[in-house]
């Protein structure tokens, strides 16, 4: 083996010693643990026919996943003008950085005290209620709180700054030659963003869903504290299992139901997200 | 017959102050071969986005064939453009590169692809239509990116240092392969360059340009032969400027008090005589034209031909003969040199 190799090794070895121990391992024991029968330690795939054979696990399933997918469409649809606006818009360094501060700032808060910040706001007596009867688009105050539709609020909050960072370093990247050669070539600014930028700033908005997508779908303290109980997903139900129930076999094999039907999800994204012709 | 394009006092600002064009004017005929001219920050770059609609100009007009083209944006310009970075569609293969104009125009889809296989058979690529662009040489994209242009059959043409980014072989066949599709084409090129070999090989007239001005239009010989400035004699060919001086009104050399005769009158009195350094003779023995001897400095030999550097009386003087280093002259040898009046050009200072 040559010297170099070696070095390549050794340079590899404390990163996957850490993935090891502190990803791989866990991962282990969780599946083993969810293989095994909670009264008699057995090999049995009885957990898992529990959680796949009961109705109400489907839906529980269908809720998070719904609630996973509008999170990252939504995100998306706002991420993509904003991120537009920060890439191509603005012309100021200065306010240009102000800005992705501004998106940014929201990740150094806590979850917790962010998702807090909602219950707040959705309230019935809240800024959101308040400020939808004065305009008069409301008589009485809406249930925030306690439906998929608070829940989805809180998440798309949250996440949104992972979705414009993704898509903004995407538009960043396009040659904007590129836009001036569709334009030469005759295309309309419409025809341009649709077979242009829009195809070349996929990775950007893939990679972008991907995250939204894995982060909203195993997301627990903000639909925890926003549905008040009313709605259910299956990291709550992992939760339960594990901190209430005590039933580690159990909850094992929720979070590889989880686990396993997020990256299906992914993969597709990552699929439909490559861009044709890019070596 | 009326120009095809015709720019009239186009003057452009950047960031309020630096005039990136300042009144230029300009006329392309039908069928027109025209090189832009000029070291990197002239403006040639920018007249060319001036004239493809990316760049609105401050002050002036654009005329395309007896048309005011000047408000209208760049997709309704009937130019085209092949651009210096290529700048094609990496998410696309090579045939939809092509089609993209044509599909653009409203042109069917079988039609579009039927042009653009003619338009890729034009350049020598029609096997590679499936190709994206990033499994082709360099080589290939450029003529990709020139099909790209000529299937929309624009009347005019802009390339925007195209050849720039091939290596000198490739390139100067290109050169070639340009100039003669666009002799069958009929289509006006304008062709902006840095390299005064490339325009003057290609170019039916070349505009020269520095500091956003025009500083002489003239086919590639006028321009050779007599600039209209220091800075075009300068920056075409290599070119030996010599001081003058009138006594008893008649023009001399300073360094050597040759007269210039009747032609070099110009009107200013601070003239330079411009010598192409091939012009000078170099020989070992005294002639009967010599203006006297000069030492050897030095010699670059490059094969085809040889450049000598002189110190004549205090004044270096590059003089070049073709055929390398016939004279066996070595470094601090002294020579004898003929400064041929007839070929002298006055050029002001």
């Amino acid at each position: 083996m040559s010297s170099r190799a070696a070095l390549i090794l050794k340079l590899a070895a404390v990163p996957m010693l850490f993935f090891t121990a502190f990803f791989l391992a866990p991962l282990g024991v969780v599946m083993t643990s969810s293989l095994m029968d909670a009264s008699s330690g057995a090999l049995s795939g009885v957990n898992y026919a529990k959680v796949l054979l009961d109705q109400y696990h489907w839906d529980v399933i269908l809720t998070t996943f719904r609630i996973a997918l509008f999170a990252t469409m939504f995100c998306l649809l706002v991420a993509y003008p904003l991120a537009w606006y920060l890439v191509r818009i603005v012309r100021s360094d200065l306010w240009r950085r102000v800005c992705i501060i501004l998106v940014i700032v929201p990740l150094f808060t806590s979850n917790i005290v962010r998702s807090f910040g909602w219950m707040i706001m959705l309230g019935r007596n809240g800024v959101v209620n308040d400020f939808l009867k004065s305009i008069g688009l409301v008589d009485r105050p809406v249930r925030f709180l306690g439906t998929e539709m608070g829940i989805l609020i809180g998440l798309i909050y949250i996440l949104l700054p992972f979705a414009v960072l993704s898509i903004g370093t995407a538009l960043s990247r396009i040659d904007r030659s590129l836009e001036r050669a569709s334009k030469d070539l005759g295309a309309t600014p419409a025809q341009t963003f649709f077979h242009i930028t829009l195809p070349l700033s996929l990775p950007g908005l893939a990679s972008g869903a991907i995250m939204v997508f894995a982060l909203a779908a195993s997301a627990y303290v903000t639909p925890a504290l926003l549905s008040g109980g009313r709605v259910t997903v299956l990291p709550m139900l992992i939760y339960q299992q594990y901190s209430t129930v005590f039933n580690f076999n159990y909850g094992g094999a929720l979070s590889i139901v989880l686990l396993v039907l997020t990256l299906a999800l992914v993969g597709v994204a990552n699929y439909i997200g490559r861009v044709k012709g890019e070596r | 017959m009326t120009a095809l394009l015709s720019v009239q006092h186009i003057t452009k600002v950047f960031q309020r102050k630096y005039k990136a064009l300042n009144d230029v004017s300009l006329d392309v005929q039908h069928g027109e071969f025209v090189a832009l001219l000029g070291p990197s920050g002239c403006g040639k770059t920018t007249l060319l986005a001036t004239l493809a609609g990316f760049l609105e100009p401050d002050a002036g007009k654009i005329i395309i064939d007896g048309m005011d083209v000047t408000a209208v944006p760049a997709h309704k310009r009937t130019l085209n453009t092949v651009f210096q970075s290529y700048a094609l569609f990496p998410h696309m293969t090579v045939l939809d590169n092509v089609t993209y104009g044509p599909l653009r125009a409203g042109i069917k889809k079988d039609e579009a692809h039927q042009r653009a296989i003619e338009a890729l058979d034009m350049v020598g690529l029609q096997q590679f239509y499936k190709r994206y662009p990033a499994q082709m040489s360099g080589g290939q994209r450029q003529r990709t990116a020139l099909a790209r242009a000529i299937v929309n059959r624009p009347k005019l043409l802009l390339l925007d240092e195209p050849l720039s980014a091939l290596d000198l072989k490739l390139r100067k066949r290109m050169q070639l392969e340009l100039k003669a599709l666009q002799e069958r084409l009929g289509i006006s090129f304008i062709f902006v360059t840095h390299d005064q070999e490339e325009a003057m090989a290609m170019a039916d007239r070349i505009v020269v340009m520095n500091n956003g001005t025009v500083e002489q239009v003239g086919t590639g010989d006028e321009i050779y032969k007599k600039p209209h400035s220091r800075f075009v004699a300068d920056f075409i060919g290599d070119a030996n400027m010599l001081e003058c001086h009138e006594v008893d009104g008649s023009m001399r050399l300073s360094c050597c008090g040759q007269a210039l005769g009747p032609a070099a009158r110009t009107g200013s009195r601070k003239a330079l005589a411009m010598l192409r350094p091939e012009d000078i003779g170099v020989s070992r023995a005294a002639t009967p034209g010599s203006a006297g001897t000069a030492e050897v400095d030095d010699i670059v030999n490059i094969g085809s031909h040889a450049t000598i550097y002189l110190n004549f009386n205090g004044v270096v003087i590059e003089a070049r003969r073709l055929g390398a280093n016939d004279l066996g002259l070595q470094k601090g040898d002294v020579v004898h040199i003929q400064l041929p009046v007839e070929r002298i050009h006055m050029v002001e200072q």
